[in-house]
């Protein structure tokens, strides 16, 4: 009768080496193939598809015959695309840096522990985690010609655009789709620079007022530069998000009123999927790329350097 | 001894399937059937019926993506009755307006045939057939084992049928739904007799729907009133539109500007070859009549669409307007609206000084088969089945339908029915319908029209100018022509 091995039996020559490998170096990288290898599918290959077809002639969705820069040319001459680019910058640069501003002057006046701040702190993510589709049909009612409620009950009321309405104006609708980003994404800046503030060390505060700083040179030495990385952060993703803008304007606008409120997203949109010039408007997305790239580089090499962030 | 830590190993078989896994959803696709049959060669013209000539595609599925207006729910409980007989199961699919237009098109023209048959509008008609997305239905209407001998061309509304399905000698489908503008009025406001006498002391003649373009000015301006006027006797506390129509950029504006106002003066987008005639004399004549119209016109005018307008005249608005009538349904309706039952209406109004131009606004829309479905057959009996007298009978039943076939127009429901009125007007509306013809980039011409007459509407360009500048827009759109070639 032959003895029974209660032991599998070991690895020997090349599958040996194999499992050393895996169990070795290999160990993290296995680890972490199935996050970039989705990563690679979802990310990497759409966008090399893509310069692939900003280089090439396209029939609708087809991809016809090389052509070079062509595309870049035509897009870089469409006075359309600046517009849209001027659009999209203007509502960048008011909409950014108000949410960043009225986000930290709240987030301050909650950490102060305001009346209710308890209930509010939850109730402000509100805004933020609706769809956006949802949000422009919330303004939509809001500020709708003839039925909207704002319309009728304040606009109306005191007489404030006469003859025309909000999203008939360019200036106006641009100034609407401003303000409902601001109100949109105000309360997660807020939320997140609270939470920031709540991470500070009470001890400089506490040497502070030893020392008999005003309220001011607190702010301004003690909390400002403690908020800074997550400021730098957000900044960063509101830009990114603002550039991004799509929805809420298709809803309430399409771009009107005479491409007004036409943003580079709703730009791009209209080229697939209204003009089917998929090569052009893959062009614009390789140029958006590349410019989000740089701004992002000189953001991070700008914060690293002269706040000494990240 | 070498033993690899069963937690280890875990892992690792964990993370190799993720990724085989991945890969293979990347690559997946299941061609399915790949389709091909002709029917069944025993059944022919005299021995036809649904169950025979669906016998050979039994057990099918097919898809099908449709627009979700107030016409299509009503149809789509009628499905279940062809699945029943013949043994093809449809999913009906509805979306809205942009959706399907963006969903089915891009369907179609990549080719990758998810859906079997896709609901175009006409304005889609250009594209779709320089891509070659779409299956024509000519082989299958002269095939006897698949044509219902029932269902003739000749029988739907026409020209209009005609005008919209066929691209030289082929035919894209059957008409679904004839899509179609007529004007709306305030019976209310017109049954007030301080009303009827102020007109006539106004206007010289009864109060009453407008029979021309001009009238339907004249009624519109004469409704118009001021914040603290008086209308039908009460005080307005706001001011109050005589007329609504669509003007935002994202509208169908377009598509009631060019065929019954640009058109009805002897303009037009383009000239018979397709080149470009915005400056033409007639256009300007007919843009002055639009301007006009906007200043009767509510305030926000220019972000209104077609979405807006039922409801600002189901609030009660304003006074009157164009309506494409299928938004009728859900306003007109015990329920619908505190103005619902109190509303008139008429096709749309011919220029009174050139009535021989008629033209309206009708844009059937016509599910295609499209070119990568691997169910043709089963589909084709199933829009044909849609197009069938017995089944637009049975639709006309529900109280929510469009006419498509002429003896529907003559049926107690069209003549006699409680919305006997409404569909009057449709009636006039479908036989002076003018249907975009097939261009290729119909929809960046309506982004510039509608720049234009928002333009024009608010007074920032005179209509010269407007429509100049309309012109230097379509030259570098279209180029030589805006239509595509039928050879």
């Amino acid at each position: 009768m032959s003895a029974i091995s209660a032991e599998p039996a070991a690895p020997t020559g090349w599958r040996l080496r194999a499992a050393d490998w895996l169990e070795g170096r290999a160990f993290p990288y296995v680890l972490i193939a199935p996050m970039l290898l989705t990563l690679v599918v979802v990310g990497v290959i759409p966008f090399l598809y893509t310069v692939y077809l900003s280089l090439h002639e396209t029939e609708f969705t087809r991809v016809a015959d090389f052509n070079a820069f062509a595309n870049f040319g035509e897009l870089l001459s469409d006075g359309k695309f600046w517009k849209s680019m001027e659009v999209t910058a203007v509502i960048m640069v008011i909409a950014v840096p108000l949410q960043l501003f009225l986000g930290l002057g709240f987030a301050l006046l909650f950490s102060r522990g305001v009346v209710g701040s308890r209930v509010l702190s939850p109730a402000l993510l509100i805004p933020s985690v609706l769809a956006p589709t949802v949000v422009a049909m919330v303004w939509k009612i809001m500020l709708a010609p003839q039925w909207g409620f704002f319309t009728h009950e304040v606009i109306e009321r005191f007489g404030i655009l006469s003859g025309t309405s909000i999203f008939s104006e360019p200036g106006s609708a641009v100034a609407a789709i401003i303000l409902i980003d601001v109100w949109q994404w105000t309360p997660f800046v807020t939320l997140a620079v609270f939470a920031g503030l709540q991470a500070l060390p009470l001890g400089p505060y506490r040497a502070a007022a030893v020392d008999g700083a005003s309220r001011w040179h607190t702010f301004r030495f003690i909390t400002l530069p403690g908020v800074y990385p997550i400021l730098a952060v957000l900044l960063l993703i509101r830009v990114i998000d603002t550039f991004k803008i799509f929805d809420t304007i298709y809803i309430l606008t399409g771009g009107g009123p005479n491409d007004a409120t036409q943003t580079v997203s709703v730009y791009l949109y209209k080229n697939v999927f209204d003009y089917y010039e998929v090569g052009l408007a893959a062009a614009a997305a390789v140029v958006i790329f590349i410019l989000f790239f740089i701004v992002a580089s000189l953001v991070y090499r700008l914060f690293s350097r002269t706040l000494k962030l990240f | 001894m070498y033993a690899v830590p069963r937690v280890r190993r875990s892992w690792l078989i964990c993370g190799l399937a993720i990724c085989i896994s991945l890969l293979l959803a990347a690559c997946g696709g299941d061609d399915g059937d790949s389709g091909g049959n002709t029917g069944d060669s025993k059944v022919n013209a005299s021995n036809w019926t649904l169950k025979s000539a669906a016998a050979p595609y039994k057990g099918t599925e097919i898809r099908v993506l449709d627009e979700v207006t107030g016409l299509q729910p009503a149809m789509k409980e009628l499905i279940p009755d062809f699945e029943k007989e013949t043994g093809i199961k449809v999913s009906f699919e509805l979306e809205p307006h942009p959706d399907v237009i963006r969903k089915g098109e891009a369907d179609l023209i990549s080719g990758r045939g998810a859906y079997d048959a896709v609901m175009i509008h006409v304005a889609q008609k250009g594209r779709v057939l320089a891509a070659d997305a779409v299956q024509f239905i000519d082989d299958y209407y002269d095939n006897e084992a698949l044509r219902d001998p029932d269902v003739k061309f000749e029988d739907f509304i026409q020209p209009l049928t005609d005008n919209a399905t066929k691209f030289g000698d082929n035919r894209l489908g059957f008409p679904n739904w004839n899509y179609n503008v007529v004007w709306w009025g305030r019976q209310d406001l017109m049954d007030d007799p301080g009303e009827q006498a102020a007109f006539k002391k106004e206007f010289g003649r009864d109060l009453e729907v407008p029979k021309t373009l001009q009238e339907v000015r004249d009624f519109a301006k004469f409704f118009t009133r001021s914040k603290g006027e008086k209308l039908a006797g009460k005080t307005v506390e706001r001011d109050f539109p005589g007329f609504v129509m669509e003007g935002s950029q994202l509208s169908a504006a377009t598509e009631t500007l060019d065929p019954i106002y640009l058109r009805q003066f002897g303009g037009g987008l383009w000239d018979e070859d397709g080149k470009p005639a915005a400056t033409s004399p007639g256009n300007v004549e007919a843009m002055k009549l639009w301007a006009e119209m906007w200043k009767y016109g509510p305030a926000g005018q220019a972000e209104m669409s077609l979405i807006d307008i039922p409801v600002v005249m189901g609030e009660g608005g304003a006074a009157s307007g164009w309506i494409w009538s299928d938004f009728i349904f859900p306003i007109d309706v015990e329920g619908g609206s505190q103005y619902a039952g109190k509303f008139v209406y008429g096709g749309a109004q011919p220029n009174g000084e050139d009535p021989e131009t008629r033209s309206t606004s009708a844009q059937p829309g016509t599910l295609v088969i499209g070119a990568g479905s691997k169910n043709k057959e089963a589909t084709y009996l199933f829009l044909q089945w849609m197009a069938s007298k017995e089944t637009q009978d049975r639709w006309v039943e529900s109280g929510a339908f469009m006419p498509v076939r002429k003896d529907t127009l003559e049926s107690p429901a069209v003549t006699d029915g409680p919305r006997a009125n409404l569909y009057a007007a449709v009636k006039e509306s479908l036989a002076h319908g003018t249907p975009w013809p097939a261009g290729l980039k119909l929809y960046e011409l309506f982004d510039a029209v509608n720049r234009m007459q928002q333009a024009v509407g608010q007074g920032k360009a005179s209509p010269e100018d407007g429509l100049a500048s309309l012109q230097s827009d379509m030259e570098e759109i279209c180029g030589d022509s805006c239509l595509l070639p039928q050879e």
